[in-house]
């Protein structure tokens, strides 16, 4: 079995590779690259889950395999691609595994890559860590203001309240809305993941 | 508090899954869904949120909890995330995830009140007594005064949110009003084009779009199931054919795609999923329309789960049909 690093190549994908892989991946319909990065973001936080220290970078080299697999083979039969995605992902896993086990830890194994008392989640943070917590509020503030209005409203509603005010709450929610729980789970997760990015992205600017 | 009262009943083997209590097994398989089935893939994604906001909250029990920070928040996106929830929550609920503000500063006068009288009997009325309780009463008294303002500015706003708050209510009703009105205008139009089409059926011509379909074997047109639901729709399937149409009528037609997944009500289990297909108009109104293989039907109910398919691909069930198939 060759090594991930000799198979994290070097070679970059041609943009005719690309261009397959985006279709590919689009089974169809055209979705502009949408479905690409949504895939990428899956695979990302599967490598996550799985406690790799660069998911982005396994996610990548997912990626890349199939496109080099569509270059040479012309097709690929396993439909739909997504589960396609899933065995060579899970082949990448392995690999990454084998090769890094004596430094990673295996998810039935848990233990911290870094000791959790770094993190500290309460409010006694230093003033340079409640500086960094203002200013995350205030692009959190600042993106909030970017959604729409029933966007907006929504995500208030929907993560609002703890417990079982909360459950009520979302049921008549969707009930207002017309759609059901599954539904209304998916939109506020949407706008939640929107905002996530946003915020990211307003933290780096700064 | 148990995690259960944050997350619905169906979606703890997700939570199981993310505090790493599943087995290896169990945890493959919910991996593969997690990229391979859309449905799976947000409904982990939400079970996640919750997860991490009832630890944020400080609402999950003490085991849970340190299972979370021993388990699963071992990389930094996962922290990020937390960082990221706490802000949100912060956001969203300032007064539950803020510190309070310290209203007893402003207000330190009413202590002083009540000692100043018993420490002025217990001393000598002496010259410097006096001269320090009268600046004690003009001290008081201007504190007195600011409040009194501060406590009438308050009411004032007050009353300007309520009123705000009762303007709101107004429009909402408005709103509410407008859209039983336009649900029951769906209702007649729904109505019309079922006798529509069942007048078209009788004449063996269909509406153009649904034609080619609503001739290929027995045609069926049904309505979203919806919190009134009416009597369900039954067909009984001619011996001998290969499909039965469906034309399945939308409330809006938001999504550029559509795929429908026959279910068995009784298990949930999915018999069929149609082709993404893009929505079409029957008589005006949006709807898609799809040929399910006849063999597939026997006598009992079925659901036929709608789902708009997003341009990136990912999908959301929009709507459900209900039908009863007959002999």
């Amino acid at each position: 079995m060759p090594q991930l690093d000799t198979l994290r190549e070097t070679r970059t994908l041609t943009s005719v590779a690309f261009t397959r892989l985006l279709a590919w991946l689009d089974d169809g319909v055209d979705s502009g690259g949408a479905t690409y990065l949504e895939m990428r973001r899956r695979l990302v936080w599967y490598f996550d889950r799985r406690n790799r220290l660069t998911p982005e970078e396994l996610a990548d080299e997912t990626l890349n395999r199939i496109a080099r697999t569509l270059e040479e083979s012309g097709s690929i039969a396993i439909k739909p691609p997504a589960r396609y995605c899933y065995v060579v992902a899970r082949f990448v896993l392995l690999e990454d595994l084998r090769k890094k086990e004596h430094t990673h830890v295996r998810l039935d194994e848990p233990r911290a890559l870094e000791p959790v008392a770094k993190f500290q989640p309460r409010p006694d943070d230093s003033s340079d860590e409640h500086v960094v917590r203002e200013r995350r509020l205030d692009c959190l503030e600042r993106c909030l203001s970017k959604l729409k209005p029933d966007q907006r409203e929504l995500i208030v509603e929907y993560y609002k309240d703890a417990a079982r005010e909360r459950i009520d709450r979302r049921r008549a929610l969707a009930e207002r809305l017309g759609i059901s729980m599954n539904a209304l789970a998916v939109r506020a997760c949407r706008i939640r993941d929107t905002l996530e990015a946003c915020v990211g992205a307003c933290g780096k600017e700064r | 508090m148990s995690l259960s009262h944050e997350i619905p009943h169906a979606d703890e083997q997700f939570v199981r899954y993310l505090l790493g209590l599943l087995t290896e097994e169990e945890a493959e398989r919910v991996d593969e869904l997690s990229i391979a089935d859309d449905d799976i893939a947000w409904r982990l994604r939400a079970a996640e949120n919750d997860l991490v906001d009832a630890y944020v909250r400080g609402t999950l029990k003490d085991t849970d909890r340190a299972r979370f920070e021993r388990v699963y928040l071992v990389t930094p996106k996962r922290r990020d995330k937390v960082r990221f929830a706490k802000s949100l929550l912060a956001s969203i609920e300032p007064a539950a995830a803020r510190p309070a503000p310290a209203v007893s500063t402003s207000a330190p006068a009413p202590a002083k009140v009540l000692s100043w009288p018993q420490r002025l009997l217990a001393q000598p009325a002496t010259g410097w007594a006096l001269a320090a309780a009268a600046t004690l009463f003009l001290v008081l008294s201007g504190t007195l005064l600011m409040q009194t303002s501060r406590l009438r500015n308050d009411v004032g706003t007050l009353e300007t949110e309520r009123a705000s708050a009762d303007q709101r209510v107004q429009v909402l009703q408005q709103q509410v009003d407008a859209q039983r009105a336009a649900a029951t205008e769906t209702g007649h139009e729904l109505e019309r084009l079922r006798t529509q089409l069942l007048e078209a059926n009788q004449r063996g011509n269909a509406e153009p779009r649904g034609a080619s379909l609503l001739a290929g074997g027995v045609a069926l047109l049904l309505t979203p199931q919806t919190r009134s639901s009416g009597v369900m729709p039954s067909l009984a399937v001619r011996p001998g054919a290969d499909g039965v149409s469906f034309a399945l009528l939308l409330e809006s037609n938001d999504f550029p795609r559509y795929q429908v997944a026959l279910k068995d009500p009784a298990t949930s289990a999915i018999l069929w999923r149609s082709e993404k297909v893009a929505a079409g108009t029957l008589n005006h109104a949006p709807a898609v329309s799809v040929i399910v293989p006849a063999r597939l039907l026997k006598a009992q109910h079925y659901a036929l789960e709608l789902s708009g398919v997003r341009a990136a691909g990912a999908a959301d069930v929009v709507a459900s049909y209900v039908v009863r198939v007959v002999q």
